[in-house]
């Protein structure tokens, strides 16, 4: 048993420092799969609740109730008020997707009294087992690095709520003087902790960044504004920051009055909605489900979760033709040696050891080397939006997503063995160690019509027809890669086209979320630009290997380096053109079933060229590589190395 | 030996030497050798394995470069050729037999043949025209279409001879070419190549098979990387067939 | 050559001497040439005083022989013998160890005199069975012969080795 054993190891060490080269590129194949795998199962964790992470750990409110109207200003003549309306998360029964709804709490002239004893009123109702507030709320205009922007400030005591404590940061909770700014408000206004904020003309200090779920982030936050006239359209955002109570009281003006905001949580969050349909009293309170929230969040999330899909969708196709090129990639040799093991008397189930534990070595290391890269890049395009909480605190890579790579690991090592063993179990021995191609049956009419191309094209095409199986994975791996880079190209046409229509939820003429898709579409595009390469790089080298015995005799025959890596290039590329091609529909179609709607905006035509032009040259002038390392090498070596 | 004026050598050799490793490790594989060849003959050359002798045929034929001396091939230089020159010198002059036959197992007997003819630049036509008369010459035109998996070693060679002569090259050189070969396909291989001697081509032989020597007109003898010993051989005729081997009845 | 062989060549028909003859140099080839008619008529007669063949009415070619009952059994024990020419290498060994042990002359040369010799034979043995067309009686002896001569140039190089290691120590 020790015996064998040592025998296994001999083998595999031989055969590694054979072909170290190869080893290695096996190593980074596995390894941009698993980094693939990492990706897609982050993003999985992520676009499955970011909101309600957040939400669970905010202790986000189930209900937010407003009074539509606001109690007698208090305040100084304040500047000029807000002059529209609502944003689109409306009421509950608001639809909430066709665009802002004119639904959102108004004006009134009903008492301060009054307002906080209807408030009250719902404290006690049944079904509500906490709350928080009524805080004070008044709509003050901020100032801060030459921005004017309308405020919604809430008024908070510096200690912790027990219902929507905003999740900081940044910085520190309210303090004393001191303001907390919404993390979507403060990054689309470049705000960071210690920077100083102007409010009605009082200054204040930043004192820390936070996320909520109790309301939408910028530029969809909806409090009861109270507002001079509620027919005028809403065409300003309106971002949320946290002070102390005084504060929120100080800055209510005649104009806009003070207002109030209490957070509800009932025992049962479904029952929300019959919640508010019971105490909705005609229209003296604004209610807010969180599952209104929930929506709008949703919808503001919408173009990065398509681009998220497809990007999955591409990643987990190229790791499927990636694992397909490393299985079928070392076929051919990996026959021709298990042959030449039961030659000197190996038993089947020896040479199946020996090649399952070559192939675990190297897949479990790629496999590590993957989840590593997949655990720094992961976060990178896992940002769910900045007014979510998402990754933050939660490792977007889980002990199951290891396990499940490990097993994929394991499995990929599993199917590169045993396929040639029982290949070669199957066939005699000799075949085996001959594994020469099989007689063909026709003359294939490819090699007939290529009787009148130049010589180099002549070899390449011979040499492809007779390796079918070659050329097949070659073709998909292609297809795969063409139909990535122009489902990128598609989303970003789409984008781009997309962004200056007013008439979508985004008519708000800044978004930081869409800033945001793109930065996570830019990522995810580098992420499968940089696979595609690692694909094509793997292609080039398995084609190059099974044509190193053709490629050294043809030298020994006095082909130049030219004219071999020529003939390497041309075998390579035959497969590549009709994949390159399929790749464009394929990768519209993509994109269209992936929800980006019926209307995919099709790249320019100079763009696809240019990506089509760029994916035959990459592998054209890769597949130089290998024959230019080869024609540093006497051809001997490519000769001899056939019999080690 | 035929050095002297215009009737310079094929191939001549001074001092030519080629090592491997460094240090203690070193190995003369080919040691000071000087060696020359006349056009039309055939010479072979003869040793045990590991005696340098494939290394030196790798030399003359530009597959490999020697780590010092001199080597001219039809009056050029080869050792300062470059690599592009060493490839068009095994490209048109010199064409190589393998004990290992070395076909391209995807390319059927006819694509193999014309693989150096379209190498060297001829057209499809041409190379397909003469592949067929090569294949025809060497007795295989029937097995044409034939992948090499689908031959018999013999007929392997036989494939492999007549792509060494696709392009009509000044020097075949052949390292064991029937090392793999059985007796009967020896003899196919022996024949072929001493109507191809008769034809005028120059062969130099790598062989410790004293059967394919004793066809050369010279025979050389080598041991570690030298030259030990060389035999001009002659007569043939079948002059003394009858004397020394005829067989007689007792009486 | 054994007389069985000419009487092993009546088993098949009754047959003249000159008929004999020409079947032997279609099974010899070159090798038979070697051969006169004189031998053939010799043993003929030799094997009719035995017994073994008689001979039958005389036909426009010449006498026919056939073999006799006797004759046909001599054949049959003929075809079941099993002896083989010895290797007669022992003269030549012989001749090695005597020169070294007296001095005379140096055993690696004698052992290189005698492969060239071998080797011009193997060349007219060879140069002989290449000219026999594929599939004749006369090329397969000949390539024993080759395959003998062969063996014997092996051994010439395991002597040579071996004299030299010798002279070495």
């Amino acid at each position: 048993m020790l015996g064998r054993t040592l025998l296994v190891l001999r083998l595999v060490a031989a055969s590694l420092r054979r072909r170290p080269v190869e080893a290695v590129v096996t190593v980074v194949a596995i390894a941009a799969t698993t980094t693939t795998l990492t990706l897609g199962l982050a993003l999985h964790g992520v676009t499955d609740h970011p909101y309600e992470t957040t939400r669970a750990m905010t202790s986000g409110p189930d209900i937010v109730v407003m009074p539509t109207t606001a109690s007698p200003a208090s305040g100084s003549s304040g500047s000029s008020g807000p002059s529209g309306s609502s944003g689109p998360s409306g009421s509950s029964g608001s639809s909430g997707s066709s665009g802002p709804t004119i639904s959102g709490p108004g004006t009134g002239s009903g008492s301060h009294v009054n307002l906080l004893a209807s408030l009250d009123g719902l404290i006690h109702a049944p079904g509500v087992v906490a709350h928080s507030g009524p805080y004070p709320v008044s709509y003050p205009t901020m100032r801060v690095n030459g921005s004017k922007v309308l405020a919604v400030a809430e008024g908070r005591t510096t200690r912790g709520a027990k219902v929507d404590q905003p999740y900081v940061t940044a910085g520190t909770w309210v303090r004393a003087g001191g303001v907390v700014i919404e993390r979507s408000f403060a990054e689309e206004l470049n705000i960071g902790v210690g920077d100083r904020v102007t409010l009605d003309g009082r200054s204040f200090p930043v004192v820390g960044i936070a996320v909520t779920a109790a309301v939408p982030p910028y530029p969809y936050t909806v409090t009861g504004v109270a507002i001079d006239n509620l027919n005028n359209v809403w065409s300003q955002a309106t971002g949320l920051i946290w002070t102390t109570k005084p504060i929120a009281r100080s800055l209510a003006t005649s104009s806009v009055p003070l207002s109030y905001m209490l957070n509800l949580k009932l025992a049962n969050p479904q029952h929300a909605s019959a919640f508010i349909a019971a105490h909705s009293d005609g229209n003296s309170l604004y209610f807010e489900s969180w599952q209104d929230v929930r929506r709008v969040e949703s919808q503001q999330m919408l173009p990065f979760q398509r681009g998220l899909l497809i990007g999955s969708a591409l990643l987990d196709l190229l790791a499927i033709a990636s694992l397909a090129v490393i299985v079928g990639g070392r076929l051919a040799e990996r026959t021709r040696r298990v042959g030449l093991l039961k030659a000197v008397g190996a038993t089947p189930r020896l040479v199946a050891g020996a090649l399952l534990f070559e192939y675990l070595t190297l897949a479990l290391l790629g496999a590590a080397l993957g989840l590593l890269v997949g655990w720094l890049v992961a976060p990178l395009i896992a940002n769910p939006g900045a007014g979510l909480v998402g990754s933050v605190g939660a490792p977007p890579v889980t002990l199951s997503d290891v396990g499940w790579i490990v097993g994929l690991a394991i499995a990929v090592a599993g199917l590169a063995a045993w396929i040639p063993s029982v290949r070669a179990a199957r066939t005699s021995t000799t075949s085996a160690l001959a594994d020469s191609a099989r007689i063909p049956k026709r003359r294939p009419l490819l090699i007939e019509a290529a009787s009148h191309l130049p010589m180099q094209l002549l070899l390449g095409l011979r040499l492809a027809a007779r390796r079918p199986r070659r050329m097949v994975l070659t073709l998909v791996s292609v297809t795969i890669t063409m139909t990535t880079i122009v489902a990128v190209l598609a989303i970003h046409a789409h984008e781009s086209q997309a962004a200056p229509i007013p008439a979508s939820v985004f008519a708000i003429p800044v978004n930081p979320n869409t800033r945001n898709t793109d930065a996570v579409l830019l990522v995810l595009t580098v992420v499968l630009v940089f696979l595609s390469i690692v694909n094509a790089v793997v292609i080039t080298w398995a084609t190059s290997v099974d044509s190193r015995q053709p490629l050294g005799i043809a030298r020994a025959l006095g082909a130049t380096t030219r004219q071999v890596s020529a003939g390497l290039s041309t075998a390579l590329l035959i497969p590549s053109l009709p994949g390159v091609i399929a790749g464009i529909p394929l990768g519209l179609l993509l994109v269209k079933a992936a929800g980006h709607g019926s209307n995919v905006t099709v790249p320019s035509a100079l763009w696809l060229a240019a990506v089509s032009v760029g994916i035959l040259l990459a592998i054209g002038g890769l597949s130089s590589i290998p024959a230019r390392i080869q024609a540093r090498r006497s051809p001997l070596d490519a000769l001899q190395s056939e019999f080690t | 030996m035929n050095s002297n004026g215009a009737d310079f050598p094929l191939v001549r050799a001074r001092g030519l030497r080629k090592e491997y490793g460094s240090g203690e490790g070193l190995v003369r594989a080919v040691d000071e050798i000087d060696l020359d060849v006349a056009t039309g003959e055939a010479v072979a050359i003869m040793g045990p394995s590991g005696c340098g002798k494939s290394t030196l045929l790798h030399l003359l034929g530009g597959l490999d470069r020697p780590t010092a001396g001199e080597l001219w091939l039809a009056g050029r230089r080869v050792e300062k050729l470059s690599e592009r020159g060493l490839a068009q010198l095994r490209r048109l002059d010199v064409g190589f037999v393998f004990q290992a036959f070395h076909l391209i197992d995807e390319l059927t007997a006819q694509e193999n043949v014309e693989l150096p003819a379209l190498l060297a630049g001829r057209s499809p036509r041409q190379a397909r025209r003469s592949a067929r008369e090569l294949l025809e010459q060497v007795g295989l035109a029937d097995r044409a279409d034939h992948l090499p998996s689908a031959l018999s070693g013999g007929q392997r060679q036989r494939v492999a001879v007549a792509r060494a002569l696709a392009n009509e090259p000044k020097l075949v050189l052949a390292d064991e070419p029937t090392g793999n070969l059985d007796s009967a396909a020896t003899l196919e291989l022996l024949r072929l190549f001493d109507a191809l001697h008769a034809a005028g081509l120059t062969l130099v032989v790598v062989t410790h098979d004293e059967r394919i020597a004793a066809t050369a007109d010279r025979m050389i003898s080598m041991r570690d990387g030298a030259f030990v010993d060389e035999t001009r051989l002659v007569g043939g005729s079948r002059g003394q067939l009858g004397s020394l081997f005829g067989v007689e009845l007792e009486v | 050559m054994q007389q069985e062989v000419v009487l092993a060549l009546l088993a098949k028909e009754p047959s003249t001497g000159s008929r004999l003859r020409a079947r032997l140099n279609e099974a010899l080839g070159p090798l038979g040439e070697a051969m006169n008619d004189g031998q053939i008529y010799v043993n003929l007669s030799r094997l009719e005083r035995a017994g073994l063949i008689v001979r039958q009415a005389s036909g426009a070619l010449g006498k026919v022989y056939e073999l006799t009952p006797a004759g046909a059994e001599r054949v049959a024990e003929w075809l079941s013998e099993v002896s083989w020419p010895k290797p007669d290498l022992a003269e030549f060994h012989l001749k090695l160890v005597a020169a070294a042990q007296a001095r005379l002359a140096d055993p690696i040369t004698i052992v290189d005199t005698q492969r060239r010799e071998l080797l011009r034979r193997l060349r007219e043995v060879g140069r002989a069975a290449m000219a026999e067309p594929e599939g004749s009686h006369a090329g397969l002896l000949l390539e024993g012969i080759v395959l003998r001569l062969q063996a014997d140039l092996r051994w010439l190089e395991a002597c040579e080795g071996a004299w030299t290691d010798r002279r070495h120590r």
